[in-house]
């Protein structure tokens, strides 16, 4: 499991296990994040505080999970993203999508 | 000139990037700030997952140089060739002998901007970005997001960017060029 889960007030927190968000963990991260909006989750907040970087790979799958938990009505937020994840969310003008918060607490107030 | 070979298992893929950027750090020190340290990182996580991909069991290398205050960052590999399945067509390099040059082409893009690639001849193609500075995100704009971006990270990170294939040894040639201080 790439994701360990726990449930934060009305919020799920999802925190990434793996310390190097790469092409051979993307397919395995989507699905599993594909599953807990599936089951019902409304608002995901995914913490990267133990991840070093992520390549085009995992924000791909990120990106599909956005689209489809928008489309059943859930939200994603991300947390804990050290200062080279948060300049790729920026080069690649994810920051404008993403809701980024520093941390689970900040993100569940943001909601 | 200095070559790394990437053995092209995903374990390799940080540790090397690591080595690579160190070795930067040192050859040119009074140049590398954290800004240009995170864009080195980041194209060179991209040109290794990139291998990763096309690779075909050949190995990889990474040649890093610097000249007049540019920094080369050239990954060579004798994997697959560039394809590029753009509206209308899948274009495959080589190219077809007469194709156009300075033909442009969109290679991928959501609301957010568009990667393309001007063709300078039939083997050779630089990349570049057109960013739209969109003000509002919708479902909509979600919806419609792009969801590959290696080459757009790269374009992005670099100062130049371009592809060119050897059709006499069947290498590809990625090179990335970043500018370093004025």
């Amino acid at each position: 499991m790439i994701l360990q889960t726990s449930p934060l007030n009305n919020a799920l927190v999802a925190t990434v296990q793996i310390k190097e968000g790469n092409m051979a963990l993307a397919d395995e991260f989507k699905t599993e994040l594909l599953t807990l909006i599936d089951n019902g989750n409304q608002y995901i907040i995914i913490n990267f505080e133990h991840v070093i970087y992520v390549d085009s790979s995992f924000l791909g799958a990120l990106v599909s999970a956005l689209k489809h938990a928008m489309n059943k009505g859930a939200d994603i937020a991300v947390v804990g993203l050290n200062k080279d994840i948060k300049s790729l969310f920026q080069l690649v003008r994810l920051d404008k999508v993403f809701k980024i918060y520093t941390s689970a607490q900040q993100a569940l107030n943001g909601a | 000139m200095k070559k790394f070979i990437f053995n092209n298992e995903t374990e390799g893929i940080y540790p090397l990037t690591l080595q690579i950027t160190d070795y930067i750090k040192n050859i040119a020190k009074h140049l590398i700030d954290d800004d240009v340290s995170f864009r080195i990182r980041t194209i060179l996580i991209e040109l290794l997952t990139n291998s990763l991909k096309h690779h075909n069991d050949h190995v990889t290398q990474i040649e890093v140089s610097l000249k007049n205050n540019k920094l080369y960052l050239k990954k060579l590999d004798k994997g697959n060739p560039l394809q590029i399945k753009t509206t209308h067509d899948l274009l495959k390099w080589p190219l077809p002998a007469g194709t156009p040059a300075k033909s442009e082409i969109a290679v991928y893009g959501d609301d957010f901007g568009t990667l393309k690639g001007r063709l300078k001849n039939s083997n050779k193609l630089e990349f570049y970005t057109e960013d739209v500075n969109l003000q509002y995100v919708d479902r909509e704009v979600i919806n419609g997001l792009n969801e590959h971006y290696g080459l757009m990270i790269i374009t992005r990170a670099s100062d130049v960017f371009k592809y060119e294939y050897k059709p006499g040894t069947g290498a590809n040639n990625f090179t990335s060029i970043i500018q370093l201080g004025n």
